[in-house]
């Protein structure tokens, strides 16, 4: 093997180490691990639209116990910004017109340094039923490259019941945290605490813009989805 | 005494005397006709010292950005003969912004590099106002077709229920900053169930916009407006630094309309609107930030607030808004359509819309904050053309 492909090979493979695996949507359709929001944000200028089954018995809606689909639109829209819309609807059930709509937003109020985490706050579902309904801080470490492991996302929250609005549920209450795992910018693996119980999950990047996620919810729940990101002028 | 040796010199400079005339006259021309060949409407041309001022109206493009970069790539060569390109794009007659181009490129794509763009255009030439106009568009009749669409969310058993058709609308510039328009709005499905007539006219108006100085522009507006009003319109605004901040003021009188199988049916002229608005455009994201507040219809007094990002020709946004009866909140959307260059001007030209705008209101019946549409805003003016929405484009640094 000549010199130059050696030292196209081992560049390739320093690159693949080391490349940041690109932020994507949790089963919430915020950016985050399995469930928990994390400190990464959605690229500026991105628009990640995509649906995920949620187990039945993890998706929280009122309108019935069958598996859930959400649907969402993640919007990063400045670079510290992002914006959230979703669409929780039961399968197989009548009488529940679009679903269950919740907003969310979140800010950057903290970018990652060589050694300091990235810090963010966000909240979601602050209009109508408000049965997700989340405030919560939330800080991100990534530590690249780690031998054998690629990527490694350190990531720790803390939500609670900070808005004076009534609200069905609250979700992410209390300490969160969870690591991502990414041997290869385009697999992540993951593990969550996301203050009520311990999910996992797996993350593929495929072609650049499409994102499957298949996740294990408590110990019994299988979920998961797509999502397409599209970069905006 | 005479110097005879200086005669040989004289004579030849005062031979070439036409010739320079001819090329100051061939640089206006050629420029007219480059860009009137192109489609572009109301071209005139004119060179001062240096500098060539061309002013121009975007006939062929959706986006105006597009319009200003294929103008200064045509007219490019003027540009590398030494010369200073400054661009004025128009829009229904009315000056928008000074494009300077002097002779910057794009590192990446080779087009030509505006060095600086204002929205202050007093000190064009005088000449120009009153140049004659290639490719006038006055008399000319565009039908733009728009696509409609209305929906409403939430009913349990039916959780979209629409309406869809195509609003087409003759538009014909009369003079500058003076158009006619006249749409119908054709429905091709309802389940809306609202009873009215599967084609009925929607806009109808005379309007005549202008261009103070100082940054000013002005509109005034009769006729039929959407939804289902008609009367008078007045608006102004004002911009400051350059674009970044501007503040307004809207005026109206209507009363309500509508139309059925048996005709138009009126109400008194008896409604008034009172608006004032200030905004903010971030220079570096292209955000703008615009707080409206004032009497809207129904003697509603309450205040609104946008923000909203122009993504290119795609702008997403977020509204919300207050008054003592209650509060709302949705989205905006204005999604340009698929339609990205448009036929040559022609006396009678058949065009799509350039962009759908659209809202989402979270609160479905709209009880808050109503306003009219005169399809004339100084609003649509000139928002594509923004002096640092020009800068911020990646294809023209």
């Amino acid at each position: 093997m000549t010199t130059r492909w050696r030292t196209l090979l081992s560049a390739s493979a320093l690159v693949l180490a080391v490349a940041r695996p690109a932020p994507a949507q949790s089963l919430t359709g915020t950016t985050g691990l399995v469930t928990i929001p994390t400190a990464r944000m959605a690229d500026d200028r991105s628009l990640t639209v995509g649906a995920h089954l949620v187990d039945r018995r993890y998706h929280q809606s009122p309108y019935g116990d069958r598996t859930a689909v959400v649907e969402f639109a993640t919007l990063g829209f400045l670079p510290f910004m992002e914006v959230g819309l979703r669409l929780t609807r039961v399968l197989d059930t009548p009488r529940q017109g679009l679903g269950d709509r919740m907003v969310s937003v979140r800010l950057r109020l903290l970018e990652e340094g060589p050694y300091t985490p990235a810090v963010a706050a966000g909240a979601h579902d602050l209009v109508g039923t408000r049965i997700y309904h989340a405030t919560y801080v939330a800080a991100s470490k990534e530590v690249a490259p780690v031998p054998g492991a690629g990527t490694v996302g350190l990531h720790l929250g803390y939500g609670g019941d900070w808005t004076p609005l009534d609200a069905e549920d609250h979700q992410f209450v209390g300490f969160f945290g969870g690591v991502s795992v990414s041997p290869r910018p385009w697999l992540t693996l993951l593990a969550e605490h996301d203050a009520e119980r311990i999910n996992a999950g797996v993350r593929l990047r495929l072609f650049r813009r499409v994102t499957l996620l298949g996740a294990l919810q408590g110990r019994d729940g299988l979920s998961g989805g797509v999502g397409y990101t599209h970069p905006l002028r | 005494m005479l110097d005879r040796s200086r005669f040989p010199w004289v004579f030849l400079g005062l031979m070439s005397l036409p010739n320079a005339l001819v090329a100051q006259a061939g640089v206006a021309e050629r420029a007219t006709r480059a860009l009137a060949d192109a489609g572009f409407a109301n071209v005139a041309a004119v060179e001062e010292g240096a500098r060539v001022v061309v002013t121009f109206e975007n006939a062929r493009f959706r986006d105006e950005r597009r319009g200003l970069r294929e103008a200064a790539r045509l007219l490019a060569p003027e540009v590398e003969a030494g010369r200073t390109l400054v661009l004025v794009p128009t829009n229904r007659g009315v000056p928008l912004i000074a494009a300077r181009y002097d002779g910057g490129r794009d590192a990446d794509s080779g087009a030509p590099r505006p060095t600086g763009v204002t929205l202050d255009v007093s000190d064009l030439p005088p000449a120009l106002a009153s140049a004659p106009r290639a490719s006038a568009s006055y008399g000319r009749v565009d039908v733009v077709v728009h696509p409609w669409f209305e929906a409403r969310f939430g009913d349990l058993e039916d959780a979209v229920e629409s309406r869809t058709g195509v609003a087409p609308e003759l538009r014909v510039a009369l003079r500058p900053g003076l158009a006619f328009s006249a749409q119908a709005l054709v429905t091709l499905e309802d389940e809306l169930s609202t009873g009215e007539s599967r084609v009925r006219p929607a806009l109808v108006t005379l309007n005549q916009t202008a261009r103070l100085p100082r940054n000013v522009f002005v509109s005034a507006t009769a006729g039929t407006f959407t939804p289902d009003r008609y009367g008078v319109d007045l608006e102004g605004r004002a911009y400051f630094r350059n674009g970044r901040w501007s503040a307004g003021a809207e005026l109206g009188l209507t009363g309500e309309t509508s139309f059925a199988r048996e005709g138009w049916s009126f109400s008194p002229v008896d409604e008034p609107t009172a608006l004032v608005e200030l905004a903010w455009r971030s220079a570096r994201y292209d955000v703008t930030v615009r707080a409206t507040a004032g009497a809207f219809l129904g003697d509603q007094r309450g205040a609104r607030l946008d923000l909203f990002r122009q993504f290119g020709e795609l702008e997403i946004g977020g509204f919300g808004f207050t008054s003592a009866e209650g509060s709302n909140g949705g989205v905006t959307l204005r999604v340009p359509l698929p339609f990205p260059r448009h036929a040559r001007p022609a006396p009678l030209r058949l065009r799509a819309a350039d962009a759908f705008p659209w809202q989402y209101r979270y609160v479905g019946l709209e009880t808050s904050g109503r306003r009219y549409r005169t399809g004339s805003s100084l609003d649509d003016l000139g928002r594509r053309l923004t002096p640092d929405f020009v800068a911020n484009d990646p294809e023209g640094r």
